[in-house]
């Protein structure tokens, strides 16, 4: 990653040089002229016509803009997608403690807020997209409110019970801290992986946990007849396969509707 | 910023371009875009924007150096030279060049009496 940073700035600070040096000697050239100062540096930008649009295409030609690095970045990334929260809320836990003396306040909140803020759009913006999903996103989002919430009964129940003992010395009662914070981060990290997992085996319509699991494929075997798990909802709304790969939903349409149409014998 | 009777220089030509001028001597991003206009009758415009990315790309593929060295203003300036991986790719692109010119020109030769 960090490698990556590097590539990036390098040739975006490389050609922010090249064209400050070559503004700085077209103005000297017309200084050479007998022009002043200012008309020098007038001309010398009229030239050189918008350094602002020149910077942003040698950028581009070298993918050096900020959406490059941005790419880039998530490109490097080979962590599971609900690890970014956990990570974003570990950094922002330290950062608070740096400034807001109520440690126990700062870290009750700190992880889920990160989590919410990072899952809950995503969740949206899903629901916006297939209208008819609204129930699984409304128990998705519903589902991690409601793990925020044990999380920090967690967390009161972990203070609670480093507050309870006159400790003997203050390193103590600082060793007994961190192993709460140590054991609050695992049980966020354990509450968040059973709601991904959860979550993932619902029904899209329904929100109703899937049944009947099928299995095909080799178990051994990760490309050619992969195994793969096959899972239904019990109220026809659709199937969904899972391989080691990637989890795909298949939905049935209005199947179930038209076997109970009015008048059909 | 273009002037009246400048063009671009033509896409892909510029690797090409730049070579030949660095093969001549060592010089700096400016003085290779005043070198451009210059043999070209200032027919050839080299945009800062297009120039500097390709100084890079061309260092990252071995077929120039660059180093740190005094300009003529006592300002510290990046010189570029060619390489001999550098030479030889423009030996390369040369006969390319030269056969895609002689095949344009045919074709026009050929169609001369169509006008």
């Amino acid at each position: 990653m960090i490698k990556h940073l590097i590539e990036w700035t390098g040739p975006r600070r490389r050609v922010l040089e090249e064209l400050r040096f070559h503004a700085e000697l077209l103005e000297q050239e017309f200084l050479a002229l007998g022009c002043d100062r200012k008309a020098a540096r007038d001309l010398a930008n009229r030239r050189l016509g918008s350094t602002r649009k020149s910077r942003q295409q040698a950028y581009r030609e070298l993918s050096a803009t900020p959406r490059d690095l941005l790419i880039g970045l998530s490109e490097q990334r080979t962590g599971p997608g609900w690890l970014t929260p956990i990570v974003l809320g570990i950094c922002s836990l330290f950062l608070q403690l740096l400034f807001v003396p109520d440690v126990a306040m700062v870290v009750s909140w700190t992880i889920w807020a990160a989590a919410l803020c990072c899952l809950i759009p995503i969740e949206v913006a899903r629901w916006s997209r297939k209208l008819n999903h609204w129930r699984y996103h409304l128990y998705s989002v519903t589902t991690l409110l409601g793990a925020a919430l044990l999380g920090n009964a967690g967390w009161m129940a972990l203070i609670a019970i480093w507050r309870l003992p006159p400790w003997p010395t203050q390193g103590c009662s600082v060793v007994v801290f961190c192993a709460d914070i140590i054991v609050y981060l695992l049980g966020c990290c354990l509450l968040l992986r059973v709601w991904s997992v959860n979550r993932t085996g619902r029904c899209r319509r329904c929100a109703c946990p899937l049944r009947l699991p099928d299995e095909s494929g080799r178990s051994g075997s990760l490309l050619i007849h992969a195994a793969t798990r096959s899972s239904i909802c019990i109220h026809g709304h659709g199937t969904l396969t899972r391989d080691y790969w990637h989890s795909a939903w298949h939905g049935c349409g209005a199947f179930w509707d038209e076997l109970f149409k009015p008048g059909r014998a | 910023m273009k002037r009246r009777g400048q063009v671009d220089v033509l896409q892909g030509t510029m690797d090409f371009l730049v070579l030949r001028i660095l093969a001549r001597e060592k010089l700096h991003g400016y003085s290779i875009a005043r070198k451009l206009a210059e043999l070209s009758a200032s027919a050839l415009q080299a945009e800062e924007g297009t120039l500097y990315p390709c100084l890079y790309r061309m260092e990252r593929q071995g077929w120039i150096n660059s180093e740190i060295g005094q300009s003529e203003n006592n300002r510290k300036a990046r010189y570029y030279s060619i390489t001999p991986a550098g030479r030889a790719h423009l030996r390369r692109e040369q006969t390319k060049w030269d056969s895609f010119v002689k095949a344009v020109t045919t074709v026009i030769a050929g169609t001369e009496g169509d006008k």
